[in-house]
């Protein structure tokens, strides 16, 4: 749980059980890793998709900026690098225990920088992500507590990092070129492989920000971000690692817009689309915000893979009937149910929804989400 | 027990700035108020007089540029059409052209590998471009090439032919360069002994003159002052300058400044000649104070610290005659800074970002050149890495 918006407040870990319909605070983050919220600091404010369960029974953390101190309204690290109290002192790594509650603390990792977005190599035993503000790709090995900094990949952050099923990480710079760390070589490749983008644009700003890996493990299906400026086309793509030496992306085209929507064009309206996940119906949910009807706000869309067909199954509506206004990313549960985090709105929550499909078998921890 | 949530709905929470409130209610003065102060919080970090644009490395959206890790600017200089001429360091050394009537970067080739070349590129009056690179270990490169390369398609990738010289000391490299117009000599320092050197242009023959410091603690940047006598830096911000006229080399009865108590991490980071007063502006590694060398009367000023962070990592001075230089540690954020001597004001700027050609924030620099109409040239030092050009406001 976020707490950006106010001076002063840190991230907490917030934890659902479906069947007891409960939400619970299990842990006040910043505190456990000695940073204080009140610490005079700019606060470690949010776990931003940096958040992954292990199959080791724990979930492995990496904390974030961009919440002002105490007493103060407004942050940007650029405006407090060298301030030595107002400064963030730098992300930590952490893993939870999900059975003890008890917290390892890796350390902070990289003075003045928060984690954007992470990924588990689970096999590998490390960590991969990508720092705030300066957009450095790190790797951080569980095995010898090792933080490296790989160096600089773009200017504004891609919002994910994903694996192929060696484990191999990518994520794209500001162009959408895929960057990718090999996990053989130990270093980062630019591949002549980019995220499509529309024929009005010249290909900046054409970020990643929800990935989610096909349920044959072979492809990743991503979309877009919207970064704060509405005019970016908002495109669904597959990419396909292993087609070829560098992988092939494929265009499957705007990631929801009917034909009451008018033509696909720069706008300045809202096309956020998030919440990336794969239901049990082997189908791919996501959540995209429509602004051509009303209720304008975030809807749940499915689309079957195979033929691209998109269905709108509806707004997604709090009990007191508010919209969800963004919808940041999506999880299953182990028996099919799916999950979107909203933020934006006060107060944030949590939207389930139950396809009629279960699951016809149980999910491990690496099922449910190997990246932020 | 206490449970975290127990604890939570007893906690006094911070008060938000911004009242929650229906979105069809005005907002109160007060969170006006706010609001336009976070307008002006959000730009006043950067660099908001002048203008500062990028340029890859590599003509954009026809070539690739320079890639990544192998990029980063260290050397910069500026020949007589007003071409600036650069040199980059990392995994492979790159030589590289930028000329404004085009506008746009080519990139000559690479020239070395796991290389260095620091403040090694001078230009003669003849067009021919000295390039020296150093390496961790062994020895690096002094190679030289004529600038009347010319684009003849201007699509076609064409370098030019790079010369071998030999080098000053067998197995070492090149730790910086100087050129004086005048005597039309090259000089040096070797990368390892920081053996001072000098090359006439001509004869290409270079004489070792000896080492700058006796610790092998020294700068890897000389000047050229008007006097023709050529100024560095050695260990705990002393300074050195060698008289061709006498071939001594002589340790300077100076030091430059620094916080009290600083003085033993102290160097010269880089300099720039004022060639209309002859003095000479640097800064130091330890604590990033700027300072001026008069060479008539050896004087050193103390002109403050531009911003908080330590070294001033590249230094020019601009047709206006106020000096412009990068401040910041690397690993930080860079501040581009100026100071003008007419009302003895030392400004910082801010971080450079650049709108066009792309957006982009730049962190990390080690060089600078004055461009022939005023623009200021800045070489981004990242894994990332592009020339920057700084327009000063004009008046």
């Amino acid at each position: 749980m976020c707490g950006e918006m106010t001076g002063g407040l840190g991230v907490y870990l917030v934890s659902y059980d479906p069947v007891a319909d409960r939400v619970r605070y299990v842990l006040d983050v910043a505190e456990a890793l000695g940073e204080s919220p009140d610490n005079g600091h700019a606060t470690h404010s949010k776990i931003h998709y940096c958040l992954v369960p292990s199959d080791d029974g724990g979930l492995y953390g990496a904390t974030h900026c961009t919440g002002a101190p105490v007493g103060d309204f407004v942050w940007r690290p650029w405006n407090s690098w060298d301030d030595p109290i107002r400064m963030f002192t730098g992300f930590h790594i952490f893993r939870y225990d999900l059975e003890t509650g008890g917290v390892e603390d890796f350390g902070s990792m990289a003075p003045n920088e928060g984690s954007r977005a992470m990924a588990l190599c689970e096999k590998h035993r490390k960590l991969v992500g990508i720092t705030y503000p300066r957009d450095h790709f790190y790797t951080f090995d569980l095995k010898s507590n090792e933080y490296r900094d790989l160096g600089r990949i773009g200017d504004i952050n891609s919002q994910s990092v994903f694996l192929d099923r060696d484990e191999n990480a990518y994520t794209v710079d500001d162009y959408g070129s895929l960057v990718k760390y090999d996990q053989a070589s130990d270093r980062l490749m630019h591949l002549d492989v980019r995220l499509p983008y529309a024929d009005y644009r010249e290909g900046s700003f054409n970020l990643m920000y929800d990935s989610v890996p096909s349920t044959d493990g072979e492809s990743i299906y991503g979309v877009h971000w919207n970064v704060d400026i509405r005019l970016l086309d908002n495109r669904l793509f597959r990419y396909d690692p292993f087609d070829g030496p560098e992988g092939k992306i494929h265009d499957l085209g705007w990631a929801y817009r009917p034909e009451e929507a008018g033509p696909a064009s720069a706008d300045f309206q809202n096309h956020h689309t998030g919440g990336l996940v794969f239901g049990p119906d082997g189908h791919l949910y996501f959540a995209t915000y429509v602004h051509w009807k009303e209720p304008k706000g975030m809807y749940l869309i499915r689309m079957n893979t195979e033929t691209l067909e998109r269905e709108e199954l509806g707004p997604i509506l709090d009990s007191n009937r508010v919209m969800a206004e963004y919808v940041a990313k999506a999880t299953i549960d182990f028996q099919g149910g799916l999950y979107f985090a909203t933020c934006a709105s006060r107060p944030t929550g949590i939207f389930a929804y139950r396809p009629e499909a279960g699951l016809g078998r149980g999910l491990s921890f690496a099922d449910v989400r190997r990246w932020g | 027990m206490m449970t975290l949530e127990d604890d939570l709905s007893n906690k006094k929470w911070p008060k938000p700035p911004f009242e929650i409130r229906p979105p069809s209610a005005e907002p109160s003065e007060r969170e006006r108020m706010l609001s336009d102060a976070v307008s002006e919080y959000d730009r006043s970090a950067y660099v908001r007089e002048g203008r500062v644009v990028l340029r890859h490395l590599g003509w954009k959206g026809v070539v690739k540029p320079i890639p990544p890790g192998e990029s980063a600017i260290t050397s910069l200089a500026r020949d007589p059409r007003g071409r600036i001429l650069g040199a980059t360091s990392g995994s492979r050394t790159h030589a590289f052209i930028y000329d404004p009537e085009v506008d746009r970067v080519v990139d000559l080739g690479a020239v070395d590998e796991d290389s260095t070349a620091k403040n090694s590129v001078v230009v003669t009056d003849d067009g021919v471009v000295y390039l020296g690179t150093r390496k961790s270990a062994g020895p690096g490169k002094l190679l030289s090439f004529k600038t009347d390369y010319r684009e003849t398609l201007s699509w076609e990738p064409s370098s030019p032919k790079f010369k071998a010289m030999d080098l000053p000391k067998r197995n070492e490299g090149i730790a910086c360069l100087s050129y004086d117009r005048n005597r039309r000599c090259v000089y040096g320092i070797t990368s390892h002994s920081g053996t001072f050197f000098m090359m006439d242009a001509k004869s290409h023959s270079p004489k070792l003159v000896g080492q700058v410091d006796e610790l092998g603690d020294f700068s890897d940047c000389l000047v050229v002052g008007c006097n023709g006598r050529v100024y560095g830096g050695k260990r705990w911000g002393k300074m050195y300058e060698f008289n061709p006229e006498t071939g001594d080399l002589a340790q300077l009865d100076l030091e430059i400044p620094s916080i009290a108590g600083r003085q033993l991490y102290n160097r010269v980071d880089s300099m720039a000649l004022d060639e209309p007063t002859g003095k000479l502006y640097g800064g130091g590694t330890a604590d990033g104070v700027l300072f001026c060398l008069d060479t008539t009367n050896l004087r050193i000023t103390s002109l403050g610290k531009p911003t908080p962070q330590a070294r001033v990592r590249a230094i020019a001075v601009g047709k206006d005659h106020r000096v412009y230089g990068i401040s910041g540690r690397r690993g930080g954020t860079a501040h581009l800074f100026r100071y003008d001597p007419c009302v003895g004001e030392l400004h910082d700027l801010g971080i450079p970002v650049a709108y066009s050609d792309q957006y982009w924030h730049g962190y990390e620099f080690d060089s600078m050149a004055t461009g022939k109409d005023g623009e200021i040239y800045m070489g981004e030092s990242d894994r990332i890495s592009h020339l920057f050009i700084y327009y000063p406001p004009i008046g």
